[in-house]
């Protein structure tokens, strides 16, 4: 399986660099330059066990652990869905952007999310949720497969906050 | 346009009429497609669960994605959205359910053991305590209600209460000593009171009256589900048999067969409201629930509950 399509559909919400914010943190008081658009993270997801409650449990602590400026920045989501192969149906995509949307409107979910219609992903969600942490130069450093052990999550914040060293 | 339409009621009736292999014989049904809501250009719908008519044409709907109940005019149009996620008053976690009785709007969540109760015009009203979750509600001719309650993973009961949650009685539907559990319960009530049950998990619709004597029973799949696992001990079934039921005007009971039918969500058995049963049809896309209002219009979901279609239903 390649990532590619990961990269281009990440690449593709986060076209524009953005600055990391460390909400006037030291770092950014001191006028050392962050990586603009260095890392972020892919979060692969099952659009159609959205409804499913206990396989949503780590997406929703991922969505309310993570800061917001973060999740907003740093962090896009990638949706598969089922489609039969041999008959493949656009209105299967355009539903799963309709679920997200919903899913969102209930849940407040903070990071965007792209349809995977190449399909090149699907075995990244078809356990559940898993996380790619990606870096514009180096590639994928990281992956986290929910449900997530303890201090999983501490470690995604702090992988997507590090600071490139000038 | 016209052409379009011509066409496209032929291809329905067409769809209608295919025999489900089952040795039934195929009953002639034309469906004619009268309003759809939803779809995946809109935002109107997300994953309907439960759906009410009310005698004024306007439709409501339960929707387990964005945790809200949805109120649309006849016209289609929304009037009213009401509800979010949370496990207090007027909030869901998974609403399943819901039925309009009256002035007022009965509403159940997966994971909750009761039964919230709203005007029609979705404003929160209260909460009426259940000795479980509730699968199903329906109301009986005297304006009592009913409703099938899992009190636990085998054991489903019928627990009839007055509007306002004032218990009147209740039985076992289901035997605490089953090994399977029976899954998700549809209900469906006749004009004399006596009930009609789906069950998920087994091959079985039976009727029953109201103090819960059974009065027949089918299995109409052929073949029960196999096992697939088990919860806390207790097997659970490999597929899915009775997704709904409903009944229309005439006294026909139509069932809704799931993964253990031919054409999951799209197969349609008829019974008589002695049991017989008189055939079967296919819907023109799978749905997980079959609903009738008081004008024997039909409604199911498409697009995996994002879409609502409204048909009429002609014998031939």
């Amino acid at each position: 399986m390649t990532l590619l399509p990961a990269i281009f559909l990440a690449a593709s919400l986060t076209a524009a660099p953005v600055p990391l914010r460390t909400a006037g943190g030291p770092a950014a008081r001191s006028g050392e330059a962050e990586s603009a658009g260095a890392r972020f993270a892919v979060v692969c997801l099952d659009a159609d066990l959205l409804a499913c409650s206990p396989c949503g449990a780590s997406l929703l602590e991922f969505n309310r652990t993570v800061p917001p400026d973060i999740l907003e920045e740093r962090v896009v989501g990638v949706l598969s869905f089922r489609e039969d192969a041999a008959v493949p149906d656009p209105r299967k995509a355009r539903l799963a952007r309709t679920r997200w949307t919903g899913y969102c409107r209930a849940n407040g979910i903070r990071f965007r999310a792209a349809v995977d219609e190449t399909h090149a992903l699907d075995p990244l969600s078809e356990r559940g949720m898993t996380i790619l942490l990606f870096d514009a130069g180096a590639g994928i450093l990281k992956r986290w497969t929910a449900p997530f052990g303890p201090g999983v999550l501490e470690d995604i914040i702090r992988s997507l906050s590090v600071k490139k060293q000038l | 346009m016209k052409h379009r339409l011509v066409f496209a009621l032929f291809v329905l009736s067409a769809a209608a009429v295919f025999a489900t292999g089952k040795d039934l014989p195929a009953v002639r049904v034309g469906l004619e497609e009268l309003a759809a809501i939803g779809g995946p250009e809109s935002d109107a719908l997300f994953l309907w669960t439960g759906i009410s008519v009310d005698r004024d044409g306007n439709v409501y709907f339960s929707d387990a994605l964005d945790c809200s109940l949805k109120k649309f005019g006849p016209d289609g149009a929304l009037l009213k959205r009401a509800g979010r996620k949370g496990r207090g008053p007027g909030e869901f976690d998974k609403p399943v359910g819901l039925a309009v009785v009256g002035e007022r709007v009965y509403a159940w969540d997966l994971y909750d053991r009761s039964v919230q109760v709203f005007d029609r015009d979705l404003d929160y009203r209260l909460t009426l305590p259940m000795p479980g979750s509730v699968d199903a509600l329906a109301v009986l001719p005297g304006g009592e209600i009913a409703a099938c309650v899992r009190a636990s993973l085998v054991l489903t009961k019928v627990v009839v209460f007055r509007p306002d949650g004032t218990p009147v009685r209740e039985f076992d539907l289901t035997d605490p000593k089953d090994e399977m559990a029976p899954g998700s319960i549809s209900l469906a009530v006749d004009p004399s009171g006596a009930a009609y049950y789906g069950y998920l998990f087994r091959n079985l619709v039976e009727k029953r009256s109201l103090d819960g004597e059974r009065i027949w029973s089918r299995e109409i799949l052929g073949a029960g589900p196999g096992v697939s696992g088990n919860v806390q001990g207790i097997p659970l079934p490999a597929e899915t048999c009775i997704l709904s039921l409903a009944r229309d005007g005439r006294g026909r009971l139509f069932v809704l067969g799931g993964s253990a039918a031919g054409r999951p969500g799209r197969d349609v058995f008829v019974l008589g409201p002695e049991g017989a049963v008189l055939g079967s049809f296919v819907l023109p896309e799978p749905s997980h629930s079959v609903y009738f209002d008081h004008r024997d219009f039909l409604y199911v979901s498409a697009d995996g509950g994002v879409t609502m279609k409204k048909y009429r239903v002609t014998f031939k």
